[in-house]
């Protein structure tokens, strides 16, 4: 049969946190491909973050392998974007196009789209079975078979989109079933999906970096916990900040930030004229290094606060 | 040349629990010693040129003094210097222990304005804030105070300390009016570093302090004293018409001032300047080379405009961008333009050829200061 490139299963935006780290990344990512042919990469540009790259993966821990790589051996400071699987998009023609980075969607209600389907083996003691299915119910698996291997073994079938398992499935099943469980999956094409594409708006300017595409069903639990948490991290500005996740034209969710009210030195007499000038100065640096996030600006620890993935 | 003269007394009977001032409870052995070397410090400052046009003696507590520390102070400023005939000579007390034949000596001494710290009346706050006096002291002080033949008087009152209520702070700030003070300076309570009310509200046993909260307070103040007569000259500084501290002016309006005793500062000749902060190192110092000075820096152009013009701003005149110019040879409207139209546009100052803080600009006074520089 020969060999088949191994298949990107997740996809993930990297930039480097500061711009002129631009080249640097672009060569370590050049170097890390040499002996690891199944990573792969492109230039990308956002709106939000700069010029960056969208690289694919054959899944988390690989991704997580690489950034650690890219950190360790070639000092690099990144802001990677929440993984995402590759989806495609089925237009009206039939034409179908790949999306590896959510933001570039821009659905027609006529469109469908596709995304990737895995067949997943746990295999666990089977007085864990009630908790696992519920799991996987929960993460939209469709049951296929159950084999006992013993009275006390069970092997469990789904098939599941692999949307719904990057992101705090393995942890979840560990934790249910006291570490016993164990989890195995192999790509199985794509399906068609009730998928819905999320924007995140901050001060009414959508955020390219933060779009997601999520099953329908659960669009609005999502978007309100996006929502607040931005709203936990963005600091106040000095004028209020709307917040919105919308599917289109339709808000799904929305919270305010805040204006702040107060920043001033009420006390400035001889002795403080230095010392004061000196945090006026501290507080300037700072400015400098605010990180802009649509049309407001931020501190560069919130940005990779808001970017970073919930544990897995 | 035109100067202020400001003298530290860095003692206290009671270290409060916000502050972050330098003072100390001293022996009264060193008190002494620390007296002589302001003298010694005031007449080497000894300049035919310069005119002080105001006092200050600020601390910690200058109240704890005795009279004749202080007699022997302004006799030597009075011997040393020149003075202006109308100059301004402050004193800042402490309500508690205020004597009415205290007030009178020091009346004669030659002080014409005092300070009261007060804070607030209401007793559970002054709990709080860790401060040695009662409600009754502070009102008794004032009244001696008045007694004592002062008729320029300020009041310092806190706001926002943890637990206090918008009703608290009102009825603080409509007692204080009620004395009839010429002045009334108000601050929110701002803990840095390590003082003793930081530690407890991180303990917990204090809520953390409220930044909305103190806005809201502020405004309801500048309410209260706009309608009782005070106008608001500075950022935190209200007064009568003519009653507004000529000496803090100086600091405002980037004039020039000379600071005796630890850890005062100095602004001469474009050069700022800072003594030994330790009242025994401070002490040391004089007794070898007849001054204080511990470090100090010459400004460079770009800083004296950056300063003046945070330092005007402070003030609800403003600062006069003509005024810069010619002082400095700079075109100020072309060089922050981009600054300015931002800060316009987004309502934090007013004003075409003088520019002021807005209203919304006053409590948000550093974004447009950090923009200065």
């Amino acid at each position: 049969k020969g060999y088949k490139e191994p298949k990107s299963m997740v996809y993930s935006g990297l930039y480097p946190i500061e711009g002129g780290e631009y080249e640097k990344l672009r060569d370590a990512l050049s170097k890390l491909r040499l002996n690891d042919p199944s990573f792969i990469y492109s230039p990308e540009t956002s709106k939000a973050l700069g010029f960056g790259f969208r690289c694919g993966f054959l899944g988390l821990l690989h991704m997580d392998i690489i950034r650690e790589r890219l950190e360790r051996e070639y000092d690099l400071n990144l802001l990677i974007t929440a993984p995402s699987v590759a989806y495609r998009l089925v237009k009206e023609s039939g034409e179908e196009i790949e999306i590896s980075n959510p933001s570039e969607t821009s659905m027609h209600r006529q469109e469908k789209i596709l995304e990737p389907f895995v067949s997943l083996k746990i295999l666990a003691p089977s007085e864990y079975l009630g908790t696992i299915m519920d799991l996987v119910k929960d993460r939209r698996g469709e049951y296929r078979e159950m084999i006992y291997l013993s009275e006390k073994r069970v092997e469990l079938f789904y098939e599941i989109p692999l949307a719904e398992i990057i992101f705090d499935f393995f942890n979840q099943l560990k934790a249910r079933t006291r570490g016993y469980a164990s989890l195995d999956y192999e790509y199985i094409g794509y399906r068609e999906g009730d998928l819905v594409k999320i924007d995140i708006l901050i001060a009414g300017e959508p955020v390219d970096a933060l779009t997601l595409i999520i099953h329908k069903n659960k669009a609005y639990q999502r978007g309100k916990e996006l929502i607040h948490k931005l709203r936990k991290i963005i600091p106040r500005q000095f004028y209020e900040v709307p917040l919105q996740a919308a599917i289109g034209s339709k808000i799904i969710s929305r919270e305010t930030i805040k204006a702040k009210r107060k920043d001033v030195l009420a006390k400035c007499y001889g002795g403080d004229v230095t010392r004061k000038r000196k945090l006026l100065e501290r507080q300037k640096e700072g400015k400098k290094r605010l990180k802009k996030l649509g049309k407001i600006e931020i501190p560069q620890e919130a940005f990779i606060e808001i970017m970073k993935v919930e544990e897995d | 040349m035109k100067i202020g003269l400001y003298l530290h007394i860095p003692f206290c009977k009671k270290k409060c629990a916000y502050c972050d001032f330098n003072s100390y409870q001293i022996k009264k052995e060193i008190q002494k010693k620390y007296v002589e070397s302001l003298i010694s410090e005031v007449r080497f400052y000894k300049k035919s040129s310069l005119l002080v046009e105001t006092i200050y003696f600020g601390g910690g507590t200058p109240t704890t003094l005795p009279l004749a520390d202080l007699g022997k102070i302004m006799k030597t400023i009075k011997n040393t210097h020149k003075v202006s005939d109308d100059v301004e000579v402050s004193i800042e007390a402490n309500p508690d222990g205020l004597k009415t034949e205290y007030l009178s000596g020091l009346k004669k001494i030659g002080f014409n304005r005092i300070s009261l710290g007060i804070q607030s009346f209401d007793p559970k706050i002054l709990k709080v804030l860790g401060r040695n006096h009662s409600v009754e002291n502070s009102l008794k002080a004032f009244k001696q105070i008045r007694k004592a033949g002062f008729d320029n008087i300020n009041i310092d009152l806190i706001y926002g300390t943890p637990g206090e209520t918008v009703e608290s702070w009102k009825k603080t700030v409509r007692k204080a009016v009620f004395l009839q003070p010429t002045h009334i300076s108000i601050y929110p309570l701002t803990l840095e570093r390590h003082v003793k009310l930081k530690r407890d509200i991180e303990k917990g046993i204090y809520s953390r302090i409220d930044e909305d909260d103190q806005a809201d307070k502020y405004l309801l103040a500048v309410d209260i004293l706009k309608k009782s007569s005070f106008k608001r000259y500075e950022i935190s500084n209200f007064s009568l018409p003519g009653y507004e501290c000529a000496h803090n002016l100086l600091y405002w309006k980037n004039k020039n001032y000379l600071g005796v005793g630890a850890g005062a500062h100095s602004f001469y000749k474009k050069t700022r300047f800072s003594n030994f902060y330790f009242p025994l190192n401070y002490i040391k110092a004089v007794e070898r080379r007849g001054h204080g000075i511990k470090k100090g820096y010459r400004e460079i152009l770009s800083e004296s405009i950056k300063q003046e013009m945070i330092l005007n701003l402070r003030l609800d005149e403003g600062v006069e961008l003509g005024k810069i110019e010619k002082k400095f040879g700079i075109d100020v409207k072309k060089w922050k333009q981009k600054e300015f139209e931002f800060l316009r546009n987004n309502g934090l100052i007013k004003g075409g050829k003088r520019i002021k803080l807005s209203e919304k600009g006053v409590l948000l006074a550093n974004e447009v200061f950090v923009r200065m520089i």
